[in-house]
């Protein structure tokens, strides 16, 4: 079953946010327990912008202005992720009034009490966060990974990861400190995402990043790039576990030479940084990754997703398993029985098309989309960008079932402008390989 | 009264007349209730973003503030709150407190003229203009012109958070302050729409008003030597009397 909810709660009914960008954690202690999060503005002002959470597996939601910086539309982008064990909710955000990049933890993701600020650097973007725990010594720690494109980084060599081994109690920085994930020369940085999976029994961590290639703004030819740890990050040299079979560089390139034009519009929203990355959860070797580029080069219209898997632990990758044309947001999910899940929005000429496909066999069959929404493309006009978001999330959590779950935002009604954030609750069903 | 009415204005954006209606509960059921956690019944709304103007004969909670006395079920106050969780229900946060007494000439005003959770609309358009007062003030420059240019301003960066520099020209012919002279003058603006710039003023061909320019550094100095910052750096060539008379006058 597939249920889709409107998580503005009722008391805020009919509120005219744009509401872009969502992000959602799910606390895998107790799945029960979520975090939304978007471009949506503290309903009352004040000092904090909000979250939502849920404590019924997302069948009402309520706003929580926890999260430090309001500005016009609330926080500046934001992602957030918890603890594998110990409910503890991390998130990375652009603060809302100064642009700052923070990564923040509360212990109590219900709790009213504003999040607590373990970083605080200028000149970043897209912060991405991915937790998980393990045990050492009896004791559980918090291991926090932070994508981010670090604009401080030395050599234009953006792709960034902040990571720490034990982030739960310490104090501010809590062991966050930034490690480079881009080892190559680029035209003076990398692009904005910076997208991690981690395999929580090993200890692996997959990082995948946009190098820009060459070019100048906004016309770039990129490659999709994707490092590896193998314990958790711990070493000297994190993140350096996989070199390219070609040039032998940290970093195996997935493909290279792709086209893509910054802020290329595509209805009323931008392109350009569309990026995804999960592990199977049951096997650390097998990868899948999405992203989006411009197959007809700077000559075409397009804005193509492609789907690609490795299996021996990011070393080679398939050719396309899946392309989609006209999508962005990817964002993939691989559950315990290798069950696939890729989200995208799909933009049709008049309108936004969010679907979801899963498959059992890496799309070696013809997968159905399920359409979970379709909205207008041309209402409400934008009032800024991004007008739906740089990205969305799905995440799996089940043991035994696709349990999918993204929060995409959604125009329901193109006359009173009425925008609400949606949420796809798990879908019941056993899909294994 | 006036002073301590502006003060809590300045810190809460919801004030309302409610009566405690039970200690230790809330209309919520996933917030942290303590003794100073109350459910109390709106009885009229002062002030308020316009989605909460009609909360009156609502029950909401109040999350009483620490260190002042605990007021009993049955009493009344005029509330001054802040957001704190909405759900079902909502949970604000007490910044203070007055005496019901104290703010009926307000309330009974705004009735009179028809104006739904207007109590204080004349002292917040106060404090919204001393406000603009002092952002004058702390600006480097204020002049009345007309745009009579607009250009792309050097190159973008790769981001999507790039501000996307332009430059207008402004024809000045008023300086109220700063070191300008009337004539030409290169000001950078924030073309992007992106969520980072969207509500800086994006300036118009023929455009015209009052300025208020900040000096630009580093790089951005090499393009100009002003820039449009904040949502605010524009007004109507009206505004300029209103503006000159004192903070707090």
């Amino acid at each position: 079953m597939l249920s889709i909810v409107n998580i503005i709660p009722a008391s805020l009914s009919g509120e005219p946010h744009q509401d872009s960008e969502p992000n959602l954690a799910v606390n895998p202690a107790h799945p029960t327990h979520m975090v939304a999060t978007a471009f949506t503005p503290a309903p009352m002002g004040g000092p904090n912008a909000p979250i939502y959470v849920t404590t019924d597996g997302g069948a009402t939601w309520s706003l929580r202005t926890v999260v430090p910086g309001n500005g016009f539309v609330g926080t500046g982008d934001i992602t957030v992720g918890f603890a594998t064990t110990g409910g503890m909710l991390y998130a990375g955000i652009l603060n809302g009034s100064t642009g700052r990049m923070q990564i923040l933890r509360t212990s109590g993701f219900n709790s009213t009490t504003p999040m607590t600020v373990l970083v605080d650097r200028t000149s970043e973007d897209q912060p991405w966060v991915v937790a998980g725990s393990v045990v050492v010594s009896n004791a559980s720690q918090d291991r926090v990974f932070v994508g981010s494109n670090d604009f401080a980084q030395p050599a234009g060599a953006t792709a960034t990861i902040d990571l720490s081994q034990n982030a739960a109690t310490a104090t501010a920085p809590a062991g966050f400190a930034p490690h480079q994930l881009e080892r190559r020369a680029t035209v003076g940085q990398d692009g904005p995402p910076v997208r991690i999976a981690l395999h929580q029994p090993s200890g692996t961590v997959y990082a995948a990043f946009q190098r820009l290639v060459s070019g100048t703004f906004p016309n770039f030819d990129t490659d999709i790039v994707v490092t590896r740890d193998d314990n958790w990050g711990t070493g000297a040299n994190p993140f350096s576990a996989l070199l390219d079979s070609a040039d032998e560089a940290i970093g195996q390139r997935v493909a290279t030479g792709r086209f893509i034009r910054f802020n290329a519009q595509m209805g009323q929203e931008r392109l350009g940084a569309d990026l995804t990355i999960a592990v199977d959860p049951t096997n650390v070797n097998t990868v899948y990754i999405a992203w989006c580029d411009r197959v007809g080069g700077a000559a075409g219209t397009d804005w193509t997703l492609h789907v690609a898997r490795s299996t021996n632990r990011g070393q080679t990758w398939s050719a396309d398993l899946r392309t989609i044309t006209n999508a962005k947001n990817p964002s993939l999910a691989v559950n315990t029985n290798c069950a696939v899940g890729l989200i995208y929005q799909q933009f049709t000429g008049t309108t936004w098309d969010t679907k979801l496909e899963i498959t059992s066999n890496g799309w070696s069959s013809a997968v159905t989309p399920l359409v979970l929404h379709t909205a207008p493309s041309s209402v409400p006009v934008s009032t800024f960008l991004p007008y739906i978001g740089d990205y969305i999330r799905l995440l799996s959590w089940a043991p035994t079932s696709m349990g999918c779950s993204a929060a995409t935002t959604r125009r329901i009604s193109p006359i009173s402008r009425t925008a609400s954030l949606t949420s796809v609750r798990p879908i019941g069903r056993t899909i294994g390989c | 009264m006036s002073d301590a009415l502006k003060d809590l204005l300045g810190r809460s954006a919801f004030s309302f007349v409610a009566t405690i209606v039970h200690l230790g509960a809330a209309t919520m059921t996933d917030v942290p209730v303590d003794n100073h956690t109350a459910v109390v019944q709106v009885d009229h709304v002062l002030h308020a973003p316009e989605a909460f103007a009609h909360l009156e004969n609502h029950r909401i909670t109040l999350q009483l503030a620490q260190g002042v006395s605990l007021p009993a079920p049955g009493e009344s106050y005029a509330f001054f709150a802040e957001g704190l969780a909405f759900g079902e229900s909502m949970a604000v946060v007490e910044i203070g407190r007055l005496p019901v007494e104290s703010v009926e000439p307000h309330a009974n005003l705004a009735m009179a003229a028809g104006v739904t959770a207007g109590a204080f609309n004349p002292l917040l358009h106060e404090m919204n203009q001393d406000k603009l007062r002092v952002h004058m003030q702390q600006a480097d420059a204020v002049v009345v012109g007309r745009v009579s240019g607009i250009e792309k301003a050097g190159p973008s960066t790769r981001s999507e958070h790039d501000p996307d520099w332009w430059r207008a020209t402004i024809d000045v012919f008023h300086v109220e302050r700063g070191a300008v002279s009337p004539g030409p003058l290169k000001v950078l603006f924030a073309n992007s729409l992106d969520v980072r710039w969207y509500q800086v003023p994006k300036p118009k061909a023929a455009q015209g008003g009052l300025w208020l320019l900040h000096a630009t550094a580093g790089d951005l100095n090499v393009l100009a030597p002003f820039q449009l910052l904040h949502p605010e750096d524009f007004q109507p060539t009206q505004q300029l009397d209103e503006l000159r008379k004192p903070v707090g006058d």
